[in-house]
């Protein structure tokens, strides 16, 4: 889904507005809260994310006066502040890749796997397998590279838009992005599945 | 086949269901607090805004007990689509409470059981899909609603020129992901043709609707996002539905039944843009009903090969 919704203000409006009307800020909150959340619950477990994604928020009103639309969108800049509370909980983020590496078949996963289309299916059993190993490949990433990498892959963020939540130039997003894919790559190359499913019998 | 990257295999092994409805209200209400905070300090004007900024910082510094209190109107969102996101005609009257936990989803799963055996009417309008494939609108007539192990099944899907009756006995696995062997009478209408197969069938819409909303499973999953809801002038609540990786499933039952008025698919296909909404109705299995899930072959229709 793309945001804002086509014919919806523009984050960067909504923004503007609530330095003015300050209610105007709940408008940004109810579009990315739950990405927030996936992304906090994605590095570290959701029993913390339930804790800090109202952080991310609660911050970003605080900071609002200070966001500059011409370097940059709202969007990678709440990912960036969620980064900067990651960052401070770093003992919670490798305590849940550590429990990510332990455990086998995850009810959360098998879940996702009943209900979503047939056509997914084995994409998510390949995902599911592999991820004890790729947690513990997760864990042992430099945090910068880290960053980089999981922006990418959960924030779905750009190349541009990792380098303004990051305060970094788009080149070193660039080669740390390189970096901890070429790391990722051979840490669970091993661990991923060599056989899928073809569940239309084709 | 599957063929996932090393980024979208990273996405998709870290991905979890989204936060609950609680976690999001909860997390709503403290910034609605700091919101009333600024905006009362602003419309006391300059004089006064530094004492009122004052309170607000206090009110950020975790009051928040005291800041529970505090009365905001804000424009509410949907929490996964924001306003309009789904291009539903839904307003969203933010409830003064969350709804009690679990109670909506056995309410939901009682009436799930009493439609069983019913007629399920399902209209499905598809959009976004890849290279415009597979948009546009099919209604299917499925019998019974939630069928059992081993009860036999029929589907009628009206598409265009195209009507297509499947038969089978429902197999004991979940739907989506077992084949099943059974016949399908399809008819053309256009080409005044018509051709009967017995084959593998893949699960079909209604099936895969019928393990979304009616099954136990499923239900007591659901996430409440606004128990006091309106769809097209009716009381409804609004859920979310679990889902497997960008896809976003919400659903409207009705306030009053707990049955299933519309779902709503986004993000089904890869594609921001793709959606497909399901309205449903559910119909006694009277013979006459029952009568029109048959797609009769009308005479001079020429046969071709299945």
């Amino acid at each position: 889904m793309t945001f804002p919704p086509e014919g919806a203000r523009s984050d960067e409006a909504l923004l503007a507005d609530s330095l003015r009307r300050p209610e105007a800020f709940g408008e940004l909150y109810s579009r990315y809260f739950p990405r927030v959340w996936r992304y906090l619950a994605g590095r570290l477990g959701p029993d913390v994310a339930d804790d800090l994604a109202a952080e991310v928020f609660l911050d970003a009103f605080r900071r609002r006066g200070r966001f500059d639309p011409a370097i940059g969108t709202v969007r990678p800049w709440l990912y960036g502040i969620a980064t900067n509370l990651v960052a401070r909980h770093h003992r919670a983020e490798a305590r849940w890749y550590a429990a990510l590496a332990r455990a086998g078949a995850d009810p959360v996963a098998a879940n996702g796997i009943a209900l979503s289309a047939e056509d997914e299916i084995a994409d998510r059993i390949a995902a599911w397998q592999a991820r004890p190993a790729l947690a513990a490949a997760l864990a042992r990433l430099p945090d910068r590279d880290r960053d980089v990498l999981l922006l990418t892959a959960l924030g779905e963020l750009s190349y541009a838009e990792v380098a303004f939540a990051l305060a970094v130039p788009e080149g070193t997003v660039g080669s740390r992005l390189h970096r901890a894919r070429r790391k990722i790559i051979a840490e669970f190359g091993q661990a991923r599945p060599a056989a899928h499913y073809d569940l239309r019998g084709n | 086949m599957p063929t996932l990257d090393d980024l979208e295999l990273v996405r998709r092994a870290l991905d979890v269901p989204g936060p609950r409805a609680d976690v999001i209200a909860a997390g709503r209400d403290r910034l609605d607090a700091l919101a009333a905070g600024q905006a009362r300090a602003l419309a006391a004007g300059p004089a006064r805004r530094r004492r009122r900024l004052r309170v607000g910082a206090a009110l950020a510094c975790g009051a928040a007990g005291a800041a529970a209190a505090i009365a905001a109107t804000l424009v509410v969102a949907h929490p996964h689509t924001g306003t309009g996101g789904t291009g539903e005609a839904v307003t969203s009257a933010r409830p003064k409470q969350p709804a009690p936990a679990g109670s909506v989803q056995q309410a939901i799963l009682t009436a799930a059981g009493s439609v069983s055996g019913d007629i399920m009417q399902i209209t499905e309008t598809t959009s976004g899909g890849p290279d415009g494939v597979g948009d546009g609108v099919i209604r299917y007539l499925s019998w019974p609603a939630r069928p059992a192990f081993g009860q036999r099944v029929r589907v009628l899907s009206l598409r265009g020129a195209l009507r297509v009756e499947e038969t089978y006995a429902q197999p004991s696995q979940s739907a989506s992901t077992v084949m099943r062997m059974g016949t399908a009478l399809v008819i053309n209408t256009s080409a005044k043709t018509w051709s009967r197969v017995l084959d593998r069938l893949t699960p079909s819409t209604p099936e895969m609707i019928s393990l979304f909303l009616l099954d136990k499973s499923s239900i007591l999953k659901f996430q409440v996002l606004n128990a006091h809801a309106t769809l097209d002038g009716r009381a409804v609540i609004e859920l979310s539905v679990p889902a497997a990786g960008q896809l976003r499933v919400l659903a409207w039952v009705d306030a009053r039944t707990y049955l299933p008025l519309r779902m709503v698919k986004l993000h089904w296909a890869n594609n921001p843009a793709s959606r497909k909404q399901y309205d449903f109705a559910f119909l006694p299995p009277t013979p006459a009903s029952r009568a029109a899930l048959t797609a009769a072959v009308p005479p001079g229709y020429r046969h071709t090969p299945g």
